[in-house]
């Protein structure tokens, strides 16, 4: 759903939580805590994963990669302390593992395009290609990409001391600022979760099912998500409402589909849209028409 | 020099701790399992209990014989002459247990009844 996105790229610093994990037991550390398979991880593989509770909910999304011999976990920064608290208390007395939190030391520059190739070659990397599931690193920059419908967003790690030379590239690339509003509009038509859409509903609600690995053994949620798989239904799911008015975060009750909780929203030039959590049912309206007489329209989600 | 060569990283993150003193209950077929074990080590050798992240509920259990860490940030209690240790980081968590030993073919071996979880999961190894 890229109609959204003006001719060129749009860029943001993210405000994101940075840790570092080192020792030789990081990556069991951090394994036996997340929803996917980590152990096989090479240098520069790059693995979204979540953070779950006893219940099975998400309590946080992080990123993972291998960087020489650490790992740079980026997560929300929200919770990016008590996901940093729960690891290191996590730590076996006999376990060599340590955590840096470098929330000041990197920038977590965000930037959307249509093509990769349009963004990259402006950092000196003409002969290479993004991946998806692996971080480019150049000089002291990592760059790596998600795919979405029509559209790339490319993720740029940089130390902070050299966040403005960064900007500096992307300001000439033609690159445009994005303010806080027009980002989270662009996320929210991307179908992008926030950690406020995931935090407390399941994975396979959120479409967030691929980071769930059923076959890793034990970690927290992993019998609620085995059962899910075995057994369950899912009953809801993210979906994205578009509207001429503005949506109000919260719950609504909705005629013909019952109560839909609305966990971000943006009204920008008119249009509004929103990711909500909706009840799945046969036959959902085209439009519905929410509490205080609104009406949105219902789109489902695909999730990169 | 690479992305985390930089200025800017914190020291290592700690976190707080409560530290109690550790108490622990073995029933006797605990004991006698733990004697068996021990294999005359007892000595030289101590039986860690600990916890760790993981498992279905948050927190997993460790039981180890090993040779004495000599580490003074454990607790050292005395099981029918074998050394229990405890470390100070998991006091909290672990004081109170009783552990109880069932010598059967399916789901046998040490099991940790914890007062102060607030959910196990069903294989026993995990609290919360």
């Amino acid at each position: 759903m890229s109609e959204y996105l003006d001719s060129g790229p749009e860029h943001i610093v993210i405000d994101s939580s940075v840790s570092v994990i080192a020792g030789s037991a990081a990556l069991t550390v951090l394994d036996r805590s997340v929803t996917s398979n980590l152990t096989e991880m090479g240098a520069l593989d790059k693995k979204r994963t979540l953070f779950c509770d006893a219940n099975g909910r998400v309590e946080d999304i992080a990123t993972v990669c291998v960087v020489e011999d650490r790992i740079l976990m980026i997560s929300s920064s929200e919770y990016g302390d008590e996901t940093r608290k729960k690891l290191v208390d996590g730590i076996g007395w006999d376990e060599e593992c340590t955590l840096l939190k470098g929330d000041e030391a990197i920038s977590h520059i965000s930037v959307l395009c249509y093509d990769s190739n349009d963004v990259i070659p402006q950092f000196g990397l003409e002969k290479y290609k993004l991946s998806t599931d692996e971080m480019l690193e150049r000089g002291d920059l990592l760059f790596t990409k998600t795919e979405f419908d029509g559209c790339e967003l490319v993720e740029i790690l940089s130390p902070s001391a050299k966040l403005d030379s960064v900007l500096t590239v992307l300001n000439d690339l033609g690159s445009k600022l994005a303010v806080e509003e027009r980002w989270d509009f662009l996320r929210i038509s991307l179908g992008a979760h926030s950690i406020d859409d995931a935090k407390g509903n399941l994975p396979n609600e959120l479409g967030l099912g691929e980071l769930v690995s059923l076959d890793k053994g034990c970690y927290p949620g992993q019998e609620i998500h085995a059962r899910i798989d075995s057994r369950g239904k899912t009953i809801k799911n993210l979906a994205r409402l578009v509207s001429d008015s503005p949506i109000e975060i919260g719950t609504h009750k909705v005629e013909g589909i019952g109560k839909i909780s609305v966990t971000s929203t943006q009204f920008v030039s008119g249009v509004s849209l929103s990711l909500a959590m909706c009840p799945i049912i046969d036959i959902p309206p085209e439009r519905i028409t929410m509490d205080d007489g609104n009406e949105a329209i219902i789109e489902s989600l695909t999730v990169p | 020099m690479g992305i985390l060569g930089g200025d800017g990283f914190s020291l290592p993150v700690v976190t707080e701790s409560e530290v109690v003193d550790v108490d622990l209950q073995f029933s006797d077929s605990a004991r006698k399992a733990l004697k068996d074990s021990m294999n005359g080590d007892e000595d030289s050798h101590v039986l860690v209990i600990s916890a760790q992240s993981g498992g279905c509920s948050g927190f997993l259990y460790d039981m180890k014989i090993i040779q004495d860490p000599g580490d003074e940030g454990f607790q050292r209690l005395d099981i029918g002459g074998i050394e229990v240790l405890v470390h100070n980081k998991d006091s909290s968590l672990l004081s109170g247990i009783t552990v109880d030993y069932k010598d059967t073919l399916m789901g046998g071996g040490f099991q940790i009844n914890n007062p102060n979880a607030d959910r196990a999961c069903g294989c026993g190894q995990s609290f919360g």
